[in-house]
């Protein structure tokens, strides 16, 4: 009986190709959707290891000093006195090359000698004879360099030429010694010379930049620490990485959100799929128990099935999920705006736990799905499981139990986010929401369809649409729940993206108020008071801004200090969200203040008013928090601090940028010349409008969120298919039901419009739940997700268009589903129809 | 961001700096061996450098320090060491100095240097036959590595050996470590210098341009402590130091050579060295020296003695064989004995490689310890060596 009872399980699925094929299509979406978010997540995430490791290597430790660097005797002293043998110098510098349009070059001062055996890069191919001499030339010549391909061939130099520089104002011409390969294109940008090069070239005799270290053990770093003098400081690379990760944080958490959402879209796929197989084979359950099959033989009659649709879907989700993994990671990478992460990130990760999880929910959440459904239906007594008003009037229960359950979800969900203060725990609460508002999506539709059918009292074939859709619930209700989560989940996000871009703009409107800007664009570039005072004097100029940025190395890793002079009139361009304006103005200009930026007052949880201490070249001192700023500029946060107090205390004259007003009336072409004129010939010193800092701000910001784009619209696709299908299947499955309408005389239009008609109404109900769903998600990614993982804050602003694309969407997608099943319902003949049952 | 790219620059940077060391002036290849360094260079090369053309007065602790006008230059300690419980040790701590070129314009950063420092590091653990051994580089320039007098220090980073009085090398204090293998020896003379050859002219071949400035400490006490894995052992014993300078020793038909020191038990100490010619055959400059017990010393000649190498060791890592126990004829001495190698892995496979470690005297009336260097083998001009002994 058994065997009877799996054969003819086994015999429904072949029967009906399509269903079997939709079913199977509906668990392989939803396993390949959770694949290739996962795969796309954790490559990214491998890919900032990577590229973090590339970048400290197995440096576990670097001596940083002040504004000025380091004095070469502590290299010295580590090596000779303290015996730390896996040390080496690094000393850093702006030059520009005239010869090439003022590009900026970093020289790099590195000990040949010992810098590579301390990182490692024995991979690095050994060359043949004839090299001999490139060493000593680095070494003995001075002033020679050794040039990245790209760099040379930008020059037209090779081996053996010389390239001019300017440095500080004067020219200095450099040997290339060789030119290095670089395919990769990672050293573009760069010159490399040996230290003693470096410190002339540079006129930075007897200072380096940092010192990398590799410190094996926590005594080792004691003694290391112990031995520095005041003013320099031991920093784990461990906590730069951290900061750096930080920077491409946004990037992972929108990934992470969207693995969730993938999640939660695949879970109803698959239990859509699976219930729905359940539904269609009532019938044949019923019949089967009448002839004596026992519960336990239907039990596994259904899980035996699923586990073959399961199977079958995995297969080809893994598969699938792979193949859009792929996608995305490529997507990831070219809307990254960094090659080395770009780089990184090509080299695809295949994780074993990502198709664990694949697998897991492909298999084992299908048959899950189906035991529920199957569990109930071998329960009933026979007749009433071939009773379709008996499942409905189930399925009207198991709605309102969901929609308990989702409220519960809601509920818990929404205290987790309020009694929280983690990024995880907000995850978790953003996850609960999701599921819980999902879960009421059935038992709200429903509740909507009823409410229009009333509506339209006099008008039976809109009634017998809308009251059609309330009925089939069974068969609805997950996907409704599915189109709604995906919907939502692009309204969300989008109204999350118009959002912050409006808040960003607001921000650098206000913030970027100067005229012009003068910049340096490497390290040690040349803009000083003398030319701020140049800048000053010039016609139509009516004041300036000075600023330095500077990052002060510290324990846990850097605090980025932005050191400004400004005038009482410039303070109007800082949004001040804490502190009274004017309190802060004078406790700023005191220099006893600093003002912080939203994201660092959240990371170190200070408030006004509170004291945050600073190492200074004078010792530690503690500054009062006079204000709380809101700044897109950093997502770890700065310290703003009026500069003749900075210069006082870290004893460092150096700008980074001015900003110039210009007085009113002033001829603003004529201007800009005379501040390129003032300019020229400083290397590494750009003038820049204002508005194309503006542009080139949103360009950036937009590149950032491409990703967010691309994913949101992945994941309304995924929705969509799913949907198509499940609605599909439904109406396929309502053959019976049609070939009656078909047999008391609907023509094959009016049949077609029904078909059209209730997937529509199913597309505008699920559009129309998305709404205050994706509002309710979106609000909690600006406010919650967000503040939590960058401390910025944001205005939430709702535009139309997100939230009609949405339901436009929904509409649009129940509207396709309905495309086939009409076409077919009107084709078949009423007889035929009929006898399918 | 630009300070990651900056980095990962840097990162990248590793790869040219290593390419740049492994070959061209990686000191391993170029002369971190006696043989590979004191080959003649191309004449064009030598011009510049300070010439060994005959004997000079030497002068101490002067002397002691580094000669920058001259290509080459080391300071080389071995010894044989045990515990009081009679557990065996070898050592050898070297400083070798390399000029890159005869002069260089004056210079603005102390960084900027024409001399090149490399420091060899082995310990032998013999009785479980344990062989351990570092190199390090380092530029003779802002305190990194070199060679001072008043007091004699002679160190690359903390690797040093640092005279404990102001006017005399002696009694020193020889200190190395690294990964937990380290010394920490005093050591004091028991014997007078010794200036080998003519009054310290030691002429390596019929060039008279090819020899060294050659001198040695042949018997120094050592007490102190070894340490390894982590264990440190209290240690006494004795140790060899030879110092030679020069800008090219081997000729261009000589291939390497074989180098012994031994300090026997009768109290006389004994210097042998046998240059080798690219035909396997012995060089007419192959010369010693035989120390008395109180420090009276006597040059000999390639015929006052005969190495004949007895047993070949074929080290697994390289392939390459050398000659480990040999037969030592001076029979103007009365001196007929084998020399063994303690344990036979005390290869230094660096790149370029060679044999340098702990031998054992083992004859009728006599016996003794000391240290055998072997150079030039494994290269292609290495005649025929037989196979495993």
């Amino acid at each position: 009986m058994t065997q009877s009872v799996l054969r003819a399980g086994r015999r429904a699925l072949w029967r009906h190709p399509v269903q079997l094929l939709l079913a199977v299509a509906g668990v392989a979406l939803g396993v390949a959707v959770v694949i290739g978010m996962d795969l796309a997540n954790q490559s990214a995430g491998t890919a900032m290891r990577q590229s973090m490791e590339a970048v400290t290597g197995r440096i576990t430790h670097q001596i940083f000093g002040g504004p000025e660097g380091l004095p070469e005797a502590l290299y010295v002293k580590l090596r000779t006195r303290l015996g730390v043998q896996q040390a080496a110098p690094v000393l850093a510098g702006g030059v520009t090359l005239a010869a090439a349009g003022n590009r900026p070059l970093t020289l790099l001062g590195i000990d040949p000698i010992v810098d590579a055996p301390l990182r490692g890069a024995s991979a690095v191919p050994q060359q043949g004879e004839g090299e001999q001499g490139i060493l000593q030339d680095l070494l003995l010549d001075p002033g020679s360099v050794v040039l990245p391909a790209e760099e040379a061939q930008r020059l037209g130099v090779v081996a053996g030429g010389t390239v001019t520089v300017q440095v500080g104002g004067q020219q200095r011409r450099l040997h290339v010694v060789a030119v290095a390969e670089d395919s990769d294109h990672d050293l573009s940008g760069y010159a490399f010379a040996d230290i003693a090069t470096a410190q002339e070239v540079l006129g930075r005799i007897g200072r380096l930049s940092r010192i990398d270290l590799i410190l094996g053990n926590a005594d080792a770093v004691n003694r290391v620490r112990a031995a520095l003098p005041p003013g320099i400081v031991l920093v784990p690379a461990a906590a730069r990485a951290n900061a750096m990760q930080q920077m491409r944080a946004a990037f992972q958490i929108n990934l992470t959100a969207f693995s969730l959402l993938a999640l939660v879209i695949g879970l109803f796929l698959v239990f859509n799929t699976m219930s729905f197989m359940v539904v269609q084979r009532r019938r044949m359950i019923g019949i089967l128990r009448a002839v004596g099959a026992t519960r336990r033989q239907i039990l596994a009659q259904v899980l035996s099935d699923a586990a073959l649709i399961g199977l079958l879907g995995t297969a080809f989700g893994v598969l699938l999920g792979l193949v859009l993994g792929v996608g995305l990671v490529d997507l990831v990478g070219r809307s990254s705006t960094h090659s080395s992460f770009h780089e990184a990130i090509m080299r695809f990760q295949i994780e074993p736990f990502s198709l664990a999880k694949g697998f897991l929910l492909g298999i084992v959440g299908s048959m899950l799905a189906a035991v529920p459904p199957a569990f109930e239906a071998a329960t009933v007594p026979p007749r009433a499981a071939m009773d379709r008003s008996e499942l409905e009037r189930q399925a009207h229960r198991g709605a309102r139990w969901a929609a308990g359950f989702g409220g519960v979800a809601l509920l818990a969900g929404g205290v987790i986010l309020v009694a929280s203060s983690g990024l995880i725990a907000a995850f978790t609460g953003l996850f609960a929401v999701i599921l819980g508002a999902s879960l009421l999506a059935p038992l709200a539709s429903a509740r909507l369809t009823t409410a229009m059918a009333r509506l339209v009292p006099q008008r039976p074939i809109a009634r017998l649409v809308l009251r059609g859709v309330a009925a089939s619930l069974s068969r609805t209700g997950v996907a409704i729940a599915a189109l709604a989560v995906a919907i939502s989940a692009v309204i969300g996000v989008a109204v999350m993206i118009d959002s912050f871009r409006g808040s960003f703009i607001v921000w650098l409107q206000q913030s970027l108020r100067a005229d012009f800007y003068i910049a340096t664009t490497q390290e040690g570039g040349t803009v000083d008071d003398a030319l701020a005072k140049r800048i000053e004097s010039l016609p139509g100029v009516a004041y300036i801004t000075r600023s330095r940025h500077y990052r002060l190395p510290s324990a846990d890793g850097f605090t980025a200090i932005w050191a400004l002079g400004l005038e009482r009139r410039g303070w109007q361009s800082f949004d001040i969200r804490a502190g009274d304006r004017e309190a802060a103005w004078l406790a700023f200009r005191s220099g006893r203040g600093v003002l912080i930026s939203e994201p660092y007052a959240y990371k170190h949880g200070l408030q006004v008013g509170e004291t945050l201490a600073l190492r200074t070249a004078l010792g530690e001192r503690t500054f009062r928090v006079a204000g709380i700023f809101r700044d897109y500029g950093s997502p770890y946060g700065v310290v703003l601090i009026y500069r003749p107090a900075y210069q006082r205390l870290f004893a460092d004259d150096r700008l980074s940028g001015l900003g110039v007003y210009l007085s009113a009336g002033s001829e603003r072409g004529a201007v800009h010349q005379r501040l390129e004129a003032a300019v020229a010939g400083l290397a590494g010193v750009r003038v820049r409008d204002t508005q194309s800092i503006r542009e080139h701000s949103v360009a950036v910001f937009d590149q950032e969120f491409v990703i967010t784009s691309v994913l949101r619209l992945l994941a309304a696709m995924v929705a969509f298919v799913g949907v198509v299908g499940a609605l599909m299947a439904l109406q396929l499955d309502r053959s019976r039901e049609l070939a009656v309408l078909r047999a008391i005389g609907f023509t094959r239009i009016q049949l077609g419009g029904l078909i059209t008609a209730q997937s529509g109404v199913l597309g505008l109900a699920a559009g129309l739940f998305s709404v205050p769903m994706g509002l309710l998600l979106a609000w909690l990614l600006v406010f919650v997700i967000n503040h939590r993982a960058f401390g910025w804050s944001m205005e939430f602003t709702i535009s139309p268009m997100p939230l009609l694309e949405g339901v436009g969407l929904a509409i649009g997608a129940a509207l396709l589903a309905a495309l086939y099943p009409a076409w077919r319902a009107a084709r078949t003949l009423p007889a035929r129809g009929l006898r399918e049952e | 961001m630009r300070y990651l790219l900056a980095a990962l620059a840097l990162a990248v940077l590793v790869g040219i700096g290593w390419w740049l060391i492994a070959d061209t002036a990686d000191p391993d290849q170029q002369s971190v061996t006696k043989a590979a360094a004191f080959r003649a260079p191309e004449d064009d090369d030598m011009a510049g450098y300070a010439k060994v053309t005959g004997p000079r007065p030497m002068q101490f602790p002067e002397d002691h320090g580094a000669h920058p006008d001259y290509r080459i230059e080391w300071w080389y300690f071995t010894g044989n060491l045990a515990t009081a419980q009679g557990r065996p040790f070898g050592f050898e701590l070297t400083f070798f100095r390399f000029a890159m070129a005869p002069s260089m314009p004056p210079r603005a950063s102390d960084w900027a240097t024409r001399q090149m420092w490399v420091a060899n590091f082995a310990v032998s653990d013999i009785k479980p036959e344990r062989f351990r051994f570092f190199k390090r580089s380092q530029r003779g320039a802002v305190g990194l590595a070199g060679a001072q007098t008043h007091p004699v220090r002679v160190w690359l980073d903390d690797w040093q050996v640092r005279a404990q009085s102001v006017d005399s090398l002696f009694p020193a204090r020889l200190q190395a470590e690294q990964e937990g293998v380290g010394i920490d020896l005093h050591l004091s003379s028991a014997k007078p210098l010794v200036l080998q050859g003519d009054a310290g002219y030691s002429r390596k071949s019929a060039d008279p341009g090819n020899a060294s400035y050659y001198y040695s400490y042949t018997r120094l006490q050592a007490q102190g402590t070894l340490s390894l894995e982590g264990e440190s052992y209290p240690v006494s014993g004795t140790a060899w130091m030879d110092r030679e300078w020069s800008s090219s020793v081997l000729a261009a038909d000589q291939a390497g050579w074989d180098w012994l020191s031994l300090q026997l038990d009768d109290g006389r100490d004994l210097m042998l060295y046998r240059l080798r010619r690219r035909d396997g055959s012995a060089d007419p400059h192959s010369a010693g020296t035989v120390i008395g017990k109180r420090g009276e010393s006597q040059h000999l000649t390639a015929a006052d003695f005969t190495l004949t190498p007895l047993r070949y060791w074929r080290s697994e890592a390289t392939g390459v064989s050398y000659p480990v126990t040999w037969r030592v004829q001076v029979p103007s001495q009365h001196l007929e004995f084998d020399v063994e190698a303690r344990m036979p892995n005390q290869e230094l496979d660096l790149r370029v490689r060679y044999w340098e470690g702990a031998v054992s005297v083992v004859g009728e009336n006599i016996s003794g310890r000391g240290y055998l260097e072997l150079t030039g083998y494994g290269s292609e001009d290495q005649p025929g060596a037989p196979a495993d002994g």
